[in-house]
């Protein structure tokens, strides 16, 4: 076995996930400007629902990952609707603590209906494959490929499409969009929509190589916040070479140093990161 | 007054009231241990969860696997509430080329880390502290995957006769799907022996005496279902213990492991520095 290319491969993997939660954290942060802690508990639920359509209804992977993402895109938009909206005029403060509310209680129903067991996906793409010393399953490497391929569909869809077009303007100029008649409200319902489907999107891709849990988010909203005050708040790229960035640094890190610091090396990385730029790295000043 | 740990910490207090059922984790450890090491195994690499047992299982499976001369090829420890994916470790563990593997964590992520390690290649065996437990295991990894495992043999498995009524008991009551637990076990049964040391001592708020009647009602009769038939002067009960393995694909027969002469050479109260 190759160490060094493992871990490349390994850190390309948990990379492709890390970016796909980080860039929905991130759209929202852009547009509400609230820090979504409750992102990690959806991608937990984007998880348990395509693994109970799975197992339970039966249903088959993708069409189950796709009804995921859109019941997600469902409950991101009620969120807003019932959460975020009401506090738009209140002191920011408020969001923060309504985000940190929701992550108590998405994760007690998700305790109460699923309760606390590990699930484990029926078996689905393990083929192995062997090349050049390094050793991956089909399912890495689908879950590689559909991360790029949400990745480019989003950069289409906000550049391409009007709904995406005015995202986009939103988080240049609120005032702006709203003066242009740009309906802002409807904006931050849709973004924290597409934002929450892409954490599930990564909770229903990462599901089957990992168990699923109720406490599952948790984690992956460190990093996902880790990742996107390195790339910048609200930077789209920088979501995304963040989260290859800390996957790597995370598995080849691990590899050559020791695997009790990784987390260590991944807030060094932020802390010297913000130390030479504090906007992170594709951030604007204000 | 009941302190449910395999920690010995607890004994060591010196409050003379306390009693543990469960016995120490480095006995627990002592039977994959000896086991692995009559397989062949030499070169062991560690992962452990980062949470306090995790930390006591490494700090002892190390002390116990050198003095029987073996070495120590990787030592990783797992934060359970973090990680993300188990490639990482057992990429740089395997690299080492380990006989085998230790591992200490919660049931079904370490069925994770076999699964994992048996997709990235790894032909050895694996040897499980007790927080794995083996039938949970086996929910979440396959059969081919756990084989050449080693670890303490569930409750439900043991062949005591007053266990497998409990256990079928326990079946009829909760479904076939609830597993018994030791936890369950031991505390079913340190209630009986409270309940008849209290008889015994005639007395129910005099702790000293119904503490020393102890030793006079072991075993408890047909509620002494996991066997204790000794507590010593730390205040640690001594009952039945096997140890099991899984091979070409099965569950093994469960292998009897006398505590005696284990507890004569190291004492109930053993800890490495």
């Amino acid at each position: 076995m190759d160490l060094f290319l493992q871990q490349v491969i390994n850190g390309i993997m948990v990379g492709s996930v890390y970016s796909l939660v980080a860039l929905g954290l991130t759209i929202i942060y852009g547009i509400l400007g609230v820090p979504n802690f409750a992102h990690g508990s959806l991608y937990m639920l984007g998880a348990y629902f395509s693994f109970l359509l799975v197992t339970a209804g039966g249903v088959n992977y993708w069409l189950a990952i796709l009804i995921s993402m859109a019941a997600l895109t469902v409950i991101g938009m009620v969120i807003e609707r019932i959460v975020f909206r009401p506090l738009v005029n209140a002191p920011h403060l408020n969001s923060f603590i309504a985000a940190i509310g929701l992550i108590y209680v998405i994760d007690n129903v998700a305790l109460i209906v699923w309760g606390p067991d590990f699930k484990r996906f029926p078996p689905l793409y393990d083929q192995l494959y062997h090349f050049l010393g390094v050793t991956i399953t089909l399912h890495r490497i689908i879950i590689v490929i559909t991360a790029v391929v949400l990745i480019v569909l989003l950069e289409l869809f906000i550049k391409k499409t009007t709904i995406g077009s005015a995202i986009e303007a939103t988080a240049q100029d609120r005032v702006g969009a709203r003066l242009s008649g740009i309906n802002v409200t409807r904006v931050d319902m849709w973004t924290l929509g597409l934002g929450t489907s892409l954490a599930a999107a990564a909770g229903a891709l990462i599901g089957p190589i990992l168990l699923v849990y109720p406490a599952m988010g948790g984690a992956v909203t460190l990093k996902a916040f880790v990742i996107i005050i390195l790339g910048g708040m609200g930077s789209i790229p920088g979501a995304i070479l963040g989260g290859f960035l800390l996957g790597l640094i995370e598995s080849i890190g691990g590899a050559y140093l020791t695997t009790n610091y990784h987390e260590v090396l991944a807030f060094g990385l932020l802390v010297t990161v913000l130390a030479i730029k504090p906007t992170g790295l594709f951030g604007k000043a204000h | 007054m009941h302190g449910y740990t395999d920690n010995v910490a607890v004994i060591k207090q010196g409050n003379k009231l306390v009693v543990k059922a469960p016995m120490s984790m480095a006995f627990y450890n002592s039977g994959p241990v000896d086991i692995g090491w009559q397989r062949g195994y030499r070169k062991a690499a560690l992962l452990c969860g980062s949470h306090e047992a995790g930390k006591m299982a490494e700090k002892l499976f190390l002390a116990q696997w050198k003095d029987k001369g073996g070495e120590i090829v990787e030592v990783a420890s797992i934060d359970f509430k973090s990680v993300t994916d188990f490639y990482p470790y057992l990429t740089k563990a395997l690299s080492k080329n380990p006989d085998c593997i230790y591992l200490y964590g919660p049931s079904e992520p370490s069925a994770m880390i076999v699964s994992q390690a048996r997709e990235l290649g790894f032909k050895g065996g694996f040897l499980l502290g007790s927080q794995c437990k083996m039938d949970e295991m086996a929910k979440i990894a396959p059969m081919e995957a756990l084989n050449d495992t080693v670890g303490v043999c569930p409750v439900g498995m043991m062949p005591l006769p007053l266990m497998q009524k409990y256990n079928a008991s326990h079946k009829a009551k909760f479904g076939e799907d609830a597993i018994p637990t030791s936890e369950s076990a031991f505390n079913y049964e340190v209630m009986y022996i409270f309940a008849e040391a209290m008889k015994k001592a005639g007395t129910v708020t005099d702790p000293y005496k119904i503490r020393k009647a102890i030793n006079d009602v072991l075993p408890v009769g047909d509620h002494a279902i996991r066997g204790m038939y000794k507590v010593t002067s730390e205040g640690q009960f001594i009952s039945g213990y096997f140890a099991i393995q899984i091979l070409d694909g099965k569950f093994t027969d469960p292998i009897n492991i006398d505590p005696g002469p284990w507890y004569e050479k190291y004492g109930a109260t053993w800890m490495p520095e």
